[in-house]
């Protein structure tokens, strides 16, 4: 059988590794289970030494390297593919996850050191590939979902990968493989909620995929259905295509309540947990294509199955505490106030903005009244919201911003926003790319890379500092003022700057502060397309 | 502790490398000082220091 050799590459190395990787994580059981002999090095989460990484590499007769991860790990995992290459020439090395799969073409060109990589959903693909292996041969384009170096160097897309329908078919996540006692677990606290800052053996899950919305800054890389391949005339697959303006397509999948809180319960008693945090993008999504009964009957079978947390006297608790992520316009008094009765600490609301008009442009599917609307049926519900913040987005002004710290002074939010950041996959990214390979126009060549848009996959963070900007008013320098003086609610010199910036584009007071078009023709027609 | 983690046991086990206790400690107040940035408060991340640096 396959002996696979599974890295986790280093993300966010300014802040401790906190969550197990759930895709290799399920990957893993379903190669085990079909019989392969599988090892897995977590960089993430032992972050070793050069050295070490070599030993690992060295430490046994591989028949696969696979190498997956985000975006975001890019400059980790090309450091590990290089330093794979050179330490087994002859070794296959593979390279899956949203990395890969937002930019095939382009990971496979800066990375040559992969021989073929996992696009989208690999549920089915992993273990075809380890089949192939096991059969003795190497012919990675005859598997679907893949790409892959022809002879002569000619990359190949094989045909797409469709989803598969019953996630409750997949195995449990294979949480033995990382090290969970030696890392995570002393990584356990959310500072969430009380409940969270407590969790002392949190583990994480994941009980759906999708999500309906169509937000132009998130990015589902091919497992919300929201993936096309794009032909050529002649029928030849030529790339991969995510959402674009009018072209949004998605998937909507989740477990069964049952195997939910089967695998809460199984995480409970295998490792003592005393904390679940559910990774699904949207668990409000979910709740509605159900018919609100997807969440109603997880905490209904959660209580059943004795999960509901019981305080000890100690400040300890037996049982699970949980939180995940909701949405201001699809939650309901209801099932909050269920949710919150049966142990859920927080849930992370991405309420973006509170400008109507730029909640709208953003296709997020909520306004300023669903914001606060859920903020309060939460807080009721006994339930912790974390309201994250954006700022820097395309049509944004100084009227937006304003909005935004009057109701954060409103609603007592401290928070410190993020930075619109056009992540590969998004429907940003697509609409404007050009504009964020100018912004590293010459990057590419000063760093010694392929070209400047690596030179931006190799900046891109977690949207905490500034990378690309595609904010049409305020340059990154602005930006990170702005959100200094918002954050220590400095409304004044917000209004001295904001005499500043009118004096240097010309823009009298009374009008929009706005550079978007004329007379603000591009904001006139942007508001008629909301209103629409 | 080993690095790898799987269903069967390697050829060669790799264990984590095991830091001195200066070490140790020196990681840990890099780590707590660089929560608390800002202001005042700096601190110097001695292994990014360029030792052989002329001018």
């Amino acid at each position: 059988m396959a002996k696979v050799l599974m890295i986790n590459p280093m993300v966010r190395e300014e802040d401790d590794p906190k969550h197990v990787p759930m895709g290799m994580a399920q990957l893993a059981a379903i190669a085990i289970k079909k019989g392969h002999q599988i090892q897995i090095y977590d960089h993430n989460a032992w972050r070793a030494d050069d050295e070490q990484i070599k030993e690992v590499i060295l430490s046994d007769n591989w028949d696969l390297i696979g190498i997956g991860g985000i975006t975001t790990a890019y400059a980790s995992i090309k450091k590990i593919a290089k330093m794979a290459r050179k330490i087994l020439p002859g070794v296959t090395i593979s390279l899956g996850g949203g990395v890969l799969t937002s930019l095939p073409k382009e990971i496979m060109k800066w990375l040559p050191e992969i021989d073929f990589g996992f696009i989208g959903e690999s549920y089915v693909t992993f273990p075809e590939v380890l089949e192939m292996i096991d059969a003795g041969k190497s012919d990675w384009h005859k598997i679907n979902g893949t790409i892959s170096r022809l002879e002569g160097g000619e990359l190949y897309f094989s045909p797409k990968r469709e989803l598969i329908d019953n996630l409750d078919a997949l195995p449990y996540p294979a949480y033995d493989l990382f090290p969970v006692e030696e890392v995570y677990f002393k990584n356990s606290a959310m500072m969430y909620s009380e409940a969270g800052m407590l969790a002392t053996r949190r583990l994480d899950i994941n009980a759906s995929i999708g999500c309906s919305l169509i937000c132009r800054f998130c990015y589902h890389l091919g497992i919300a259905g929201d993936m096309r391949y794009k032909k050529d005339a002649k029928g030849k697959i030529v790339n991969v295509e995510f959402d674009q303006p009018k072209n949004y397509t998605r998937t909507i999948r989740y477990n069964s309540p049952e195997y939910v809180v089967q695998l809460a319960k199984y995480v409970e008693k295998k490792y003592n947990a005393n904390y679940l945090y559910f990774l699904d993008e949207n668990l409000m999504t979910m709740d509605v294509f159900s018919r609100r009964t997807w969440l109603k009957e997880i905490c209904k079978l959660w209580k059943e199955n004795d999960l509901v947390p019981k305080k000890r006297k100690d400040g300890t608790w037996k049982g699970l505490y949980w939180s995940g992520t909701s949405h201001a316009t699809l939650c309901e008094p209801e099932i909050l106030k269920t949710m919150g009765e049966h142990g859920c600490a927080h849930l992370v609301y991405g309420y973006e903005a509170f400008d109507d008009r730029i909640l709208k442009l953003m296709g997020k599917g909520s306004t300023r009244k669903t914001n606060i609307r859920s903020f309060f049926w939460t807080l009721e519900a006994g339930i912790r919201p974390i309201p994250n913040q954006i700022i820097g987005f395309p049509t944004e002004d100084f009227d937006s911003l304003k909005m935004q710290m009057k109701a954060w002074d409103d609603l007592g939010v401290m928070v410190k926003p993020h930075f619109a950041t056009p992540y590969p996959g998004s429907e940003w990214f697509t609409v404007y790319r050009k504009k964020i390979e100018e912004q590293y126009k010459g990057q590419g060549k000063k760093l010694g890379l392929s070209d400047d848009l690596e030179a931006f996959i190799l900046d891109l963070g977690d949207a905490t500092r500034v990378s690309a900007v595609i904010s049409k008013n305020f340059n990154a320098v602005e930006l990170i003022g702005l959100r200094e003086m918002m954050v220590h609610r400095q409304y004044e010199k917000i209004d001295q700057y904001e005499q500043e910036w009118r004096k240097k584009h010309k823009i009298p007071e009374g009008q929009p502060s706005t550079l978007c078009g004329q007379d603000n023709k591009e904001k006139n027609l942007e508001i008629k397309a909301a209103a629409k | 502790m080993s690095l790898l983690k799987g269903n069967y046991k390697v050829k060669t086990d790799i264990k984590k490398k095991k830091l001195s206790k200066e070490d140790i400690l020196e990681e840990k107040f890099e780590k707590a000082a660089s929560k608390r940035l800002g202001g005042s408060m700096v601190y110097i991340k001695k292994k990014k220091i360029n030792w052989d640096l002329k001018d």
